[in-house]
């Protein structure tokens, strides 16, 4: 078994998600890999930070508290009410927007690649440098899978090139961004 | 990758990883057919009209619910209302729930669209900030001491770390951690409870947890 395969194991492994075979291998290879050992260690230690997270106490009286509230809102209005549909325009706003991106996306595709239009900025740190461009990058695959189009979150995309087609796009289309506000 | 920063594990850690969900999974497995049927009671009478029976059905699931919110969400002021729109959009839709899946893989995913829909509202509002915005909101999400070693994160700073770290992650890709992770549903509950296949889940899960180490990762927190 090689590194490759094995890290791609690794959380099956920890999961027990693995056949006897394919078990007795990984447990080889790591015993004898420093390399993925340090890996399944930082699996570890990724799931360790996560357990930190796993209590969530429910303040005595307030199941039953809800439970009232929800009862008089069912008696109000629990019979099934087809009328009140979702506006799905909010929705639409984003598949048109991911559309301009594919668009917008292609064309950048076929020229040299466009310096990055956000740089580390001055002020902030590495550390908070790295954070914008996770939320930059986050929020355009987050329109991108409301859509399905999951190629735009190819790692081959910087955050930079992502916010500058973003910018494009929005900049020439700027009438999509109003605000959203729901007439009744 | 960071190389040495870390000691390998013991030799004798993922083996009584392994074994603990094992022996885990095997009593899920026997106790699953016994609240089928009680759950499946009780939507029943429902249905035929008796308000306390989903009363029951609340009262059972409740904790677990409002964690699966909690996590997507963090917010205590839009939990009770989350909250309520969930169970009510239960209640609604409980004509369409096929009895041979489970009650609570299906109200989960009920909560489970419902956390993802407000996750990508949100992302929405955050889009349409202009830079100055955008950096003020990013950096109040930042945990204050982002600039310490790891080996002195408190707890508390542990917990705001990878909160921050999950709420990075696309909402489809937060929803499934949260709901492996934290809640400790099987490939198959996922599979159920997301509707796709287990090939899907595997995939999606796999993705999303590479995502996580990765801002882990940048964080300095593994
Ligand atoms: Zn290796």
């Amino acid at each position: 078994m090689d590194c490759r395969k094995c890290t791609d194991l690794l959380n099956d492994y920890l999961d027990g998600e693995l056949d006897g075979n394919e078990f007795a291998e990984v447990e080889h290879h790591v015993g004898r890999c420093p390399y993925c050992k340090a890996e399944l260690e930082r699996l570890l230690k990724m799931r360790d930070l996560m357990a930190e997270l796993k209590s969530v106490e429910v303040p005595e009286g307030e199941r039953e508290a809800f439970i009232d509230a929800l009862r008089a809102r069912l008696a109000s209005e629990g019979v099934p009410d087809h009328s009140k549909r979702k506006d799905l325009r909010p929705y639409l706003v984003v598949a048109i927007a991911a559309v301009l991106i594919l668009i917008a996306v292609v064309s950048f595709g076929r020229r040299p690649q466009p310096p990055p239009m956000i740089g580390p900025a001055a002020g902030l740190t590495p550390l908070e440098n790295a954070f914008v461009d996770r939320v930059i990058a986050g929020s355009l695959d987050d329109h991108v899978l409301a859509t399905n189009m999951e190629f735009m979150s190819d790692p081959g995309l910087t955050s930079g090139q992502a916010l500058a087609i973003w910018k494009v796009v929005k900049e020439t289309h700027s009438d999509l961004f109003e605000p959203y506000e729901p007439e009744d | 990758m960071k190389p040495g920063r870390i000691t390998p594990p013991s030799k004798g850690q993922s083996e009584v990883v392994d074994k603990e969900t094992r022996i885990a999974r095997r009593e899920t497995a026997d106790e699953t057919l016994a609240l089928r049927s009680r759950d499946s009671r009780l939507v029943s009478r429902t249905l035929a009209g008796d308000g306390e029976a989903f009363e029951d059905l609340v009262r059972l699931y409740y904790d677990r619910i409002r964690a699966l919110v909690y996590h997507h969400l963090h917010r205590e002021d839009e939990l009770d209302d989350a909250l309520q729109d969930i169970f009510l959009k239960a209640f609604q839709a409980l004509p369409r729930f096929r009895k041979r899946s489970n009650f609570y893989t299906w109200l989960y995913r009920i909560a489970s669209n419902y956390c993802i829909d407000r996750l990508r509202k949100r992302r929405l509002e955050l889009v349409s900030l202009d830079d100055d915005e955008k950096r003020d909101a990013i950096e109040a999400k930042l945990p204050t001491s982002s600039q310490t070693p790891e080996e002195s994160f408190s707890s508390s700073e542990k917990v705001a770390l990878v909160r921050t770290a999950l709420g990075m992650l696309d909402p489809l890709f937060q929803n499934i951690i949260i709901l492996r992770e934290l809640e400790g549903l099987s490939y198959e509950e996922l599979a159920e409870s997301l509707d796709i296949n287990i090939g899907t889940v595997k995939s999606r899960l796999a993705r999303a947890r590479t995502e996580l180490k990765k801002i882990l990762e940048d964080m300095d927190a593994i």
